[in-house]
């Protein structure tokens, strides 16, 4: 199984070099790309922090721990589709009928499915996230295993959204041109992520949690810090090994109704 | 100009209805984000009722709704659709059609989203007054006609905003981070996440008076008096469809030169 792993990370490393190369020979493309997903993403920090600036604490939740909200969702959003943006496009290969590429190629469909691209943009997101959690950590004086625990669930959070984004592409391999709707359906994880968990009922916490794990990504992170405690975070490393088997469970099932698209062209 | 318009204009409805899948799993992720809403805004009024002092509940809602209702027509895919033609070199099969392309894609796009747009409308309008209730408001002749306006008016600055964005593509190797930028001054100022009232007085200010909040100045109706401003509103919605045009027509000449120079 460790042999497994180091494979995956020796193909994903490989391919994502080869992603950013290319993606650098544009360099002026590359830089706006990164800096402006910065930007773009400061609206969502603004808009909560003006929120509560203005309505108070709600539920423990206020500016701060929007702060740290962000900046997990940010930083497990750049993880996922800076080094598996593969699963984003999918629907797109399905749909063109370079899905055939995947199928030939020796390394793990899985692990090639999701090492087929990198969002560029997806670096001004670590980079932002990253400047975030700093303010976060600066703000909330915090402790080493705090500290620890919020590290420990960037990657497990970012793990649920890979995995999540690839089961909502595989729709296109039982609907013709999805690529819409796929993207669609992952705004029902990425929109309930970016709201504070505070905000919801708990009957919402627990479909937030178990049925759409949107809060999975940041805000059970950020509530662990205020209530530290083993069974939150044992259910999120849980939930992020189920995300991943059932990823590869559906992915090897949806296969299995895909019909070669025939497509004749070079590959570089 | 006319009958090709409406022929154009009913051929991608038509088509639009062709994927019915597509749009019903459009339709569900737009109810789906203002339920999402409507059950956050009712916890927040829940914990915290001192926030109806700010803003009554019924109006939040509303206004929420109206802005989820007018993003159902997609505006935003006008970007998308003219920076792709731009970058692909398509953009020159487009210049020899007897329509003006930008106003074929415009017609496109409203026409590819109408049908969702629609049923968003009744569904979302139906929820809302079975769920929330209707808002404090005064319904005249004067807010229904302005209401009406203000929404349309919106939707013309989106597509204004978006073109003049979308244009950009002719001089940069990716426009893209530019749009992100736009969309999300819309977002914020337009009160998709939280509705303007919760914002500081300054930025509210902005909001009012500027064309990203313009283009959802429909969910602002809602707001109790909203009637007294009526009048306000269009008139800051005329200026920036005057200076968002004037912006296009330089921005596409200059454009256009450097595209018949590339030869696309």
């Amino acid at each position: 199984m460790l042999r497994n792993l180091l494979r995956a990370l020796h193909h994903f490393s490989l391919f994502f070099v080869a992603h950013i190369k290319n993606a650098i020979a544009l360099k002026t493309a590359f830089y706006l790309e990164v800096v402006g997903m910065m930007l773009n993403n400061t609206a969502f920090v603004i808009i909560w922090i003006f929120f509560f600036s203005s309505v108070g604490t709600i539920n423990g939740w206020g500016s701060t721990e929007a702060i740290g909200l962000n900046a997990l969702v940010a930083i497990a959003y750049g993880v996922s589709f800076g080094f598996a943006g593969g699963a984003s496009t999918l629907a797109q290969q399905v749909n063109s009928g370079n899905f055939d590429n995947f199928l030939i190629s020796p390394v793990s469909l899985y692990v090639r499915v999701l090492s087929s691209r990198s969002q560029i943009s997806a670096f001004g997101d670590i980079i932002y996230g990253v400047i975030l959690f700093v303010v976060y950590a600066y703000l909330t004086q915090l402790s080493f295993l705090s500290l620890a625990l919020l590290v420990l669930s960037i990657p497990l959070g970012a793990l649920i959204m890979i995995n999540f984004v690839l089961i909502t592409s595989l729709v296109a391999f039982l609907i013709p041109d999805t690529v819409a709707v796929a993207s669609n359906i992952f705004e029902l994880l990425i929109s309930p992520s970016l709201y504070p968990s505070g905000l919801y009922s708990r009957g919402m916490k627990f479909f937030f949690t178990f049925i759409i794990p949107a809060i999975t990504i940041a805000g059970l992170p950020i509530e662990l810090i205020a209530n530290p405690n083993l069974s939150t975070f044992v259910t999120l490393l849980a939930l992020s090994a189920f995300w991943f088997f059932l990823a590869k469970f559906l992915l090897k099932k949806a296969v299995l109704k895909y019909e070669s698209g025939n497509l004749i062209g070079y590959k570089g | 100009m006319f009958t090709r318009t409406i022929s154009l204009f009913t051929t991608q409805v038509y088509s639009s209805l062709y994927f019915r899948n597509k749009l019903v799993i459009d339709i569900i992720t737009t109810l789906f984000r203002v339920l999402l809403l409507l059950v956050i805004y009712t916890n927040i009024y829940k914990v915290a009722p001192s926030v109806s002092a700010i803003l009554p509940y019924e109006s939040a809602l509303w206004s929420l709704g109206g802005y989820f209702i007018l993003m159902s027509l997609n505006i935003r895919r006008m970007f998308r659709r003219l920076s792709e033609l731009i970058y692909s070199g398509n953009i020159e099969t487009y210049l020899i059609r007897p329509v003006n392309f930008l106003w074929m894609l415009a017609v496109q796009i409203v026409a590819d989203h109408l049908v969702q747009f629609l049923v968003t409308v009744i569904v979302v309008a139906t929820f809302l007054v079975s769920t929330v209730g209707v808002p404090e408001i005064v319904f005249s002749p004067i807010l229904i006609i302005g209401a009406l306006t203000l929404a349309v008016v919106g939707v013309v600055i989106e597509l204004l905003l978006a073109t003049l964005v979308g244009l950009f593509a002719i001089w940069l190797e990716k426009a893209e981070p530019v749009w992100w930028i736009i969309d999300k001054f819309i977002l914020i100022l337009g009160g998709s996440y939280v509705p303007i009232a919760f914002f500081p007085e300054f930025l509210q200010f902005v909001a009012k008076n500027s064309p990203f909040g313009a283009t959802r100045f429909f969910s602002l109706i809602f707001y109790p008096h909203a009637e007294l401003l009526l009048g306000n509103y269009l008139i800051v919605q005329s200026v920036w469809v005057g200076v968002l045009l004037l912006s296009i027509i330089i921005v596409l000449r200059r454009g256009l030169h450097k595209l018949f120079i590339n030869g696309s």
